[in-house]
């Protein structure tokens, strides 16, 4: 860098585009990532917190049985079909074939929808059951990260719809990364609240 | 690169709503951050004038005013003074123009974090007027207390709307934080290395990684605060049968508490650089040892939150443990004082506002540093723990920080913000008198925390052993009314130097060397015109060729030719 | 729309993107999917046979592994420079350091 310094005194003009130093990633993805990291430890600060209550919590498995695995099963399918879908829509977006991406993540947005409504199903069970969340250290921590998750997931659902109609009219492939890969993290995080809750 | 508009071929005629209320120019967004903070200082500190008053005078406000009034200094002075004029204001203005780039990355995302942050600014003035009145448990909002509505007033809606008004505040100061990092990191002018990076930049950008890390945590136990208040869970709160645990909130709080503090001296520091480097006509004294200093002080402040909880209860070997890693810390962040006082040495110094401010924020900052260490060692704090000897030590690094440090980049800023200068005269009376009130109400608190007086009480008159001190209590509130009315007089001359200051026409009035200098005052819309600053060297390239020409600027303007890239 | 979307789909912007290139080799994204299909049933399975209490271990195993495939395969973390792996990596230490420092504290207090 330091030769570079003597050579640049010549310079008189410089071509537009040319003026900034060279990075190797699209600024877009930079921003987003920073984004991401601090929505890890924003959910990974409840999950820790839930593991604590967890762990200083002796009924936590008389409590955890009354949960509804199967639908947790069927939405933990569908999350994970939502991030094949938003990952093949990648894809497609960066060999610029748009159609595909839209499609792909117009199919991602469905699964979104249809976890909430399964979600929505579930809460509604769940507290005509006398499960609310004030009951006990489990029912607290379960409706807290799930919701907070599930918020997330709907979130992920509206990015994931404004990218689509986006891309009709800019051509930004680092869109369509960034919602996949906000996607991907909810579904990542969805991995862990799954076992925690229903499974044991 | 990025921005959606960096051509700056054309000047778009725009409306007055979009130059100047939703802007997207980073300059403008900057300003706007920093009046703001200006005028929330302004409201915080006429609340501290009020229980200052209520100290010396037991009796002039009720107890529950008494209550939410400390609370809402603490918070405001945080998170709606220090926070959007070091951050949000000085880092908008100059992070572009500092590396050279013509706006900022998000540009659309930036306004929108200035109106989050203004958003948050009237809930939480609103948050004083809701039934039950404004949140009174501390800025710390400690539970059980604060998740308690039947005991504590204002714990129900004043507590929801300041949890709210804090989230948007947090939102803001994450969008700002996004796009400081992505801009630093894709939009550094060419020949700008890392290396060569003013030391503010490198500053702000380790703050905003530093607040991104630790601040959410504490979103997540706010939300768990928020169920406890309202929907009747019991993450902290303790009552029969059903146990919560207030210390989670203290952890998650300090954890977002202590690096808090840093994200705001991190700034601080670096306008401390840019102003001494500058008026003291010396390159810095050591660039690499400031910068890796401050990161590996930014890494230590993730391990020492827990010296704020020496006396809840905490598990005796990590309090040891937390006590090793704030001692540990000072190591840093006296190298960074080092580096900056040796910068002082042997250079030929000139007196201006900027100076002063900036050599009163070093000097009082060492007091604040060397109070603290008392505080970080288990056996000290437990005698110290919540009595003023607290509140002096966080008002000589705070008020330091905030204040005085901000006063420094404003005086050193401002005709390159509005292309007109405050009054010489003017400003370094005003360092000296806010130097000597600021002395008058916060030193004599060390003698009141040394006598064991604890804080936030709201008299002396009620304590017995107390009573004999209230004359310090006078001596404090006076210097206060006097502090404040200084900052009054300020505020006059700041807002009449923006619209009739003289003009600056000079772009580079300090003869510095950083490459904002090199753009007219104040810079136009995308700031470099048909230019492009070209980086050549260091930032600090005082003193060089002997006394003929005492500085070189850092780059200079080349330029630009060819199509625009982006329509 | 149809329609629309295949004339937007030509690869116009070809040129304005020449980076498209690097992504023609991609990882097997329908394999990993199946793959995490099945360790999904396989943790359901588990936990269907071990007692809850001890099912744990197995089960967070499975879901570190599955995350771990998401992360490095679908989220391309495997591809990532430096700046991006830190990203990632920096929030999951924090994670540790709240588990890990807080657990002695509210471990001491046994929640009813």
């Amino acid at each position: 860098m330091k030769a570079e310094g003597v050579r640049e005194v010549e310079i008189q003009e410089i071509q537009i585009g040319q003026e900034y130093e060279k990075v190797g990633i699209p600024f877009q993805k930079i921003g987003f990532w920073i984004f991401l990291a601090g929505e890890i430890v924003i959910l990974g600060g409840i999950v820790a917190s839930v593991i604590l209550f967890r762990l200083s919590y002796p009924h936590w498995f008389e409590e955890s049985v009354h949960t509804n695995a199967t639908i947790a099963f069927i939405n933990t399918l569908v999350l994970l079909t939502g991030s094949l879908t938003a990952v093949l829509s990648h894809q497609s977006a960066f060999s610029y074939n748009w159609g595909k991406a839209q499609l792909f993540l117009g199919l991602t947005a469905l699964c979104g929808l249809v976890f909430v409504g399964l979600k929505f199903v579930e809460y509604s069970r769940e507290i005509h059951h006398g499960f609310v969340p004030s009951r006990n250290v489990f029912w607290m921590s379960y409706y807290t990260t799930t919701g907070l998750h599930g918020l997330h997931v709907l979130a992920g659902t509206l990015i994931i719809f404004g990218v689509m109609l986006y891309i009709k009219k800019k051509k930004v492939p680092e869109a369509v990364e960034n919602a996949a890969l906000y996607w991907h993290f909810v579904d990542i995080v969805w991995l862990y609240i799954f076992p925690l809750f229903y499974l044991t | 690169m990025g921005g959606s508009n960096m051509s700056g071929e054309h000047h778009r005629e725009e409306s007055f709503i979009k130059r100047y209320i939703f802007s997207t120019d980073h300059k403008v967004i900057g300003k706007q951050y920093l009046i703001t903070g200006i005028v929330m200082a302004i409201f915080g500190g006429v609340l501290a004038l009020f229980f200052r008053i209520n100290l010396a005078n037991p009796g002039f406000l009720s107890h529950e005013q008494y209550n939410a009034f400390v609370t809402l200094h603490g918070a405001i002075m945080f998170f709606w003074v220090a926070m959007p004029i070091l951050l949000g204001g000085f880092g908008n203005v100059l992070i572009p123009l500092m590396i050279g780039a013509r706006d900022m990355a998000f540009p659309t995302l930036n306004m929108m974090s200035y109106w989050t942050f203004f958003l948050s600014a009237v809930i939480l003035i609103l948050s004083m007027f809701v039934p039950g009145g404004a949140f009174s448990g501390g800025w710390t909002v400690y539970p059980p207390l604060s998740a308690n509505p039947e005991v504590l007033i204002g714990a129900k809606w004043g507590a929801n709307l300041f949890l709210l008004a804090l989230a948007f505040e947090f939102a803001s100061m994450l969008m700002g934080g996004v796009n400081f990092v992505t801009t630093v990191l894709t939009m550094r002018v060419r020949g700008l290395t890392f290396m060569r990076l003013p030391i503010f930049i490198w500053m702000e950008v380790i703050a905003s990684l530093v607040f991104l890390f630790s601040v959410a945590p504490l979103i997540a136990g706010a939300l768990m605060l928020l169920l406890d208040i309202n929907l009747g869970t019991h993450f902290f709160r303790v009552e029969a049968g059903k146990a919560g645990d207030p210390i989670l909130w203290q952890h998650l709080f300090w954890f977002f508490g202590h690096p808090e503090v840093y994200v705001i001296l991190f700034p601080a520091l670096g306008i401390l650089a840019e102003v001494f480097t500058t008026y003291a006509r010396r390159p810095i004294f050591s660039y690499k040892t400031f910068v890796y200093a401050n990161i590996v002080a930014a890494i230590l402040s993730f391990l020492v939150w827990a010296h704020h909880q020496f006396v809840a209860g905490i598990n005796t070997i990590s309090a040891l443990g937390f006590s090793i890693t704030t001692v540990l810390i000072s190591v840093p962040f006296s190298m960074s004082l080092v580096v900056l006082g040796l910068t002082l040495a042997g250079g030929s110094i000139r007196f201006t506002p900027a100076f002063l401010f900036g050599l009163f924020a070093f000097l009082m900052f060492i007091i604040g540093g060397l109070t603290g260490l008392p505080l970080g060692a288990v056996a000290s704090d437990i005698y110290f723990h919540d009595t003023y000897f607290v509140v002096a030590h966080f008002h000589y690094t705070v008020f330091t920080i905030a204040v005085l440090s901000s006063l420094a980049g404003i005086y050193h800023w401002f005709p390159k913000m509005f292309g007109r200068r405050i009054n010489y005269t003017f400003g370094k009376w005003h360092a000296i008198l806010t130097l000597v009130f600021y002395n008058g109400f916060a030193f004599p608190a060390f003698f009141l925390g040394l006598a064991g007086h604890p804080r936030r009480y709201y008299s002396a008159l009620e304590l017995g052993y107390l009573q004999k001190y209230q004359w310090i209590h006078e001596l404090m509130t006076i210097s206060t009314v006097l502090l404040l009315a200084t900052q009054v007089v300020f505020i006059f001359v700041f807002f009449y130097s923006i619209f009739a200051g003289e003009k600056e026409t000079e772009p580079n009035p300090w003869e510095s060397t950083t490459l904002e200098w090199l753009a007219p005052s104040p810079p136009p819309h995308l700031n470099w015109g048909n230019f492009a600053p070209l980086v050549e060297r260091g930032p600090y390239e005082y003193a060089k060729n002997g006394k003929d020409i005492d500085f070189i600027p850092q780059g200079r303007l080349v330029k630009l030719k060819g199509e625009t890239a982006e329509k | 729309m149809g329609v629309k979307m295949k004339t937007t789909s030509k690869g116009e912007e070809h040129n304005s993107h020449p980076k498209g290139e690097e992504h023609n080799s991609h990882p097997p994204y329908v394999k990993i999917y199946v793959g995490l299909l099945v360790l999904t049933v396989l943790s359901v399975v588990i936990s269907a046979i071990v007692h809850r209490e001890y099912a744990p271990p197995f089960v967070f195993t499975i879901s570190t592994i599955k995350g771990l495939l998401i992360a490095l395969y679908y989220m391309h973390l495997k591809y990532e420079g430096r700046i991006i792996i830190s990203l990632a990596l920096i929030p999951l230490v924090i994670f540790a350091i709240i588990l890990f420092i807080f657990m002695p504290d509210i471990l001491s207090t046994v929640k009813q």
